[in-house]
């Protein structure tokens, strides 16, 4: 069984603290909270996170209003570099709380609250970031020190993202990252679900439909009811709702080995949750 | 050389790098040359600074592969200048679990990034680093850059630092709503480009991040004196050094602001050797013109100035009618490199812009930066040796077991941390030593 767990919002320290139990006992990803602008970034977080819990996947949600995709998609590339592979995003598209405005024309989420704006806003914000990740083939940095080259530049690609909503021209300065990628997490239901290689399903019912997507689906366990995982036909668990110490030890250390697989730490989140290799595509034509 | 060490303010000392390749095809590249991306030799370089005392580590950022020279990335992706380049910030948030006194400054720009957002991430950063946090408050000057975001250009070089006051005015204020113990509040801010409505951040450590700036115009330097707590800089000489060091003390005063409070450094890479001879002769290697220095240098231009050095006689001075919506302070400075000469010779033989030549032995060197600051009034040097395909674990033990324990020996650097934040100890300038 995947095991997952998504911290609540508390202090820096306890939230590196608890990431670090996990990693220790075996745990397959930590989902790091972003409830509002008042909380600690949790990028940041993975990053202090990454040499203490050497092999957890380490999560960070992040809505889409939060800044223009450039910023997110070269952010998450870093941290799953940081982390040799071990990154992913949750992507949480709940209408923002906050309003945040400049003098320029971009489109801005602030005080959008039309639904299915917000939606298709989220999709397109996707699709940039994710061609963003392939602006680089991989095996673009070739180091060639013969010949004096150490990018190819053919393997380079100019991204021209025009959606609706937001635009960039690319490439990322950085090299494609260890997983091509990394790893999508969505709710069951919300639009990112359709991309994302991870689905959370809040209840058995949804297991089944996110399953037919062909990704991996996680079923939610909340609170006390982790105690007793039910059974079910997801790929695993996503324990939340677990603020009390007492109980997040419990979970810890009476529960968690007896569900977790062992692995090995220097794999690829990607490869841990059983996930094929992120595909290159890149199409000249839809991009010029 | 045996002043008490009390009678005089000591030298801050910073280490300005790049989360970019590491040396790749030049001498003690290491085993692998790619293996830089994993932030790791950066980690352990700040554990290393830190050892040392060195005060800070300070991380560079911009965001664009350049296409300036020759209009296409090709040239870059040789000279690796400007890229490949990893986000800074993840990178700061490991070297702030990984270290425990060493300020941590990180590079965002203005232009760049929505408000809200530098103040949550530096607000992190000062938690994650109890207290440790800096930002390096650039404007950005790349047209690329903004097309990354969204825009088509970025405003004119005055008006980005305009925007820039009012951009600081916002994120202070979404600072001071997080401070608030028990009832964080929101902040609500109006001005002319910018408008909020957002809850304060998490509660720093430190009032605010220790603000950093370069400002090398007018316009600039009156922004980084109004804000800044350090400032780093490359004036060529010491008469240039004092020149802008007093015009930052002076623009302080007049905006009422305590000229002691801002810390100024230069930018300077050392080279040294166990003879001078020895140094020389290292330089001489390393700045040859038969090497990729001058491929380095002239991309390096291109991207600073925006302009395609590609397309200039490369025996003939810069046209004085050369304009840039860049960093115009170095374009004039090339120009007066240039003028009688031409741009091949003023760029054989050198490396990156610094304040002052320092090849030597530990102690010849250690004589010359001492000097200096004497001369200039204070108050200490940037360390730098990049940007990317350049820095190596050699380079590194050459400052920090030749030259820096010969600035502790004289009581010019310090040889442990003081107490309290980044802020309190940049503005402690009285020597610490764990003798
Ligand atoms: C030591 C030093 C470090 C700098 N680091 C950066 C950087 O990381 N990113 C960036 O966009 N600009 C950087 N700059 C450029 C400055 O922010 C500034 O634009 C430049 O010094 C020219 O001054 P001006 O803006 O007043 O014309 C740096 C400048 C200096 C001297």
């Amino acid at each position: 069984m995947i095991v997952a767990w998504r911290l609540e919002q508390a202090p820096v320290r306890a939230q590196l603290d608890l990431i670090a139990a996990l990693d220790a006992a075996g745990a397959d990803a930590a989902l790091l909270p972003c409830e509002s602008l008042a909380s600690p970034d949790p990028i940041l977080i993975a990053g202090a996170a990454s040499r203490r819990a050497p092999s957890i996947g380490l999560v960070p949600t992040l809505m889409p209003w939060l800044q223009p995709p450039f910023h997110t998609a070269r952010a998450l590339g870093t941290l799953d570099a940081l982390t040799s592979g071990r990154a992913g995003w949750f992507v949480d598209t709940a209408a923002p709380t906050f309003s945040s405005t400049d003098d320029t024309d971009r489109w801005n989420a602030s005080g959008v609250t039309d639904d299915l704006a917000l939606e298709q806003a989220a999709d397109d914000y996707l699709a940039a970031v994710f061609a963003l990740w392939n602006s680089w083939e991989p095996g673009a940095l070739v180091a060639d020190v013969a010949r004096g080259q150490y990018v190819d530049p053919a393997k380079v690609h100019v991204t021209n993202h025009r959606g609706d909503f937001f635009s960039v021209r690319g490439p990322l300065n950085m090299p494609r990252s260890p997983q091509g990628r990394p790893v999508v997490f969505a709710a069951s239901g919300s639009g990112a679900a359709a991309v994302a290689d991870v689905v959370i399903a809040a209840t058995e019912a949804d297991v089944d439909g996110a399953q037919e997507a062909g990704c991996r689906v996680l079923l939610e366990v909340r609170g006390e009811a982790a105690l007793a995982p039910p059974p079910t036909a997801a790929d695993g668990y996503l324990v939340t709702g677990v603020a009390d110490g007492a109980l997040a030890g419990q979970l810890i250390h009476g529960v968690l080995p007896a569900l977790v697989e062992a692995r090995d730490p220097a794999t690829l989140l990607r490869d841990r949750l059983g996930l094929p290799e992120a595909r290159f595509a890149w199409t000249p034509g839809e991009n010029a | 050389m045996s002043l008490d060490s009390t009678a005089r303010r000591r030298m801050i000392l910073g280490w300005f790098v790049n989360y970019m390749p590491t040396a790749w095809n030049r001498p003690w590249a290491g085993p692998n040359v790619t293996g830089w991306t994993d932030g790791q030799f950066y980690i352990d370089m700040a554990r290393a600074l830190e050892r040392s005392s060195i005060d800070l580590i300070m991380l560079e950022d911009s965001s664009v592969v350049p296409e300036n020279f020759g209009g296409t990335m090709e040239a870059e992706f040789k000279a690796t200048v400007k890229a490949p380049k990893h986000d800074p910030l993840p990178l700061a948030a490991a070297i702030a679990a990984a270290t425990t006194s060493l300020g941590i400054v990180t590079t965002m720009s203005t232009s760049l990034y929505p408000p809200h957002r530098i103040a949550q991430l530096q607000a992190t950063l000062d938690q994650l680093s109890d207290g440790r946090a800096g930002w390096n408050v650039v404007t950005s000057f790349e047209d690329l850059a903004a097309r990354n975001i969204g825009l088509d250009t970025l405003w004119e070089h005055d008006e980005r630092y305009a925007r820039a006051d009012e951009y600081l005015r916002a994120v202070s204020s979404l600072w001071r709503a997080g401070a608030v113990p028990d009832a964080r509040g929101r902040a609500v801010f109006e001005g002319r480009s910018f408008a909020l409505d957002a809850p304060g951040t998490t509660p720093l450590v430190q009032r605010r991040p220790v603000l950093c700036q370069a400002g090398g115009s007018s316009s600039g330097m009156d922004f980084a004196a109004k804000w800044a707590d350090l400032i780093v800089s490359v004036p060529s000489g010491i008469d240039a050094m004092k020149a802008y060091r007093d015009g930052i003390r002076r623009r302080a005063e007049a905006a009422g602001t305590d000229p002691d409070a801002t810390k100024v450094l230069y930018m300077v890479t050392p080279i040294l050797g166990e003879s001078v001879a020895e140094a020389e002769d290292k330089e001489a290697r390393m700045y040859s013109a038969e090497g990729d220095n001058f491929l380095r240098r002239l991309v390096q231009l291109s991207n600073i100035a925006e302009i395609d050095f590609a397309e200039y006689d490369l025996d003939a001075p810069i046209p004085e009618d050369a304009t840039t919506n860049g960093a115009q302070s170095i374009l004039e400075g090339m120009k007066k490199m240039t003028r009688g000469s031409s741009l091949r010779e003023a760029m054989s033989g050198k490396g990156e812009s610094t304040s002052l030549r320092l090849v030597g032995t530990p102690e010849s060197v250690a004589d010359e930066m001492e000097a200096a600051i004497d001369q200039v009034g204070g108050d200490g040097f940037l360390l730098f040796h990049g940007g990317g395909g350049l820095i190596s674990r050699h380079y590194l033990d050459d400052v920090l077991d030749g030259l820096v324990p010969e600035l502790q020996r004289r009581g010019l650097a310090q040889s442990g941390y003081g107490p309290g934040t980044f802020h309190d100890r940049l503005t402690n300038d009285t020597l610490r030593s764990t003798t």
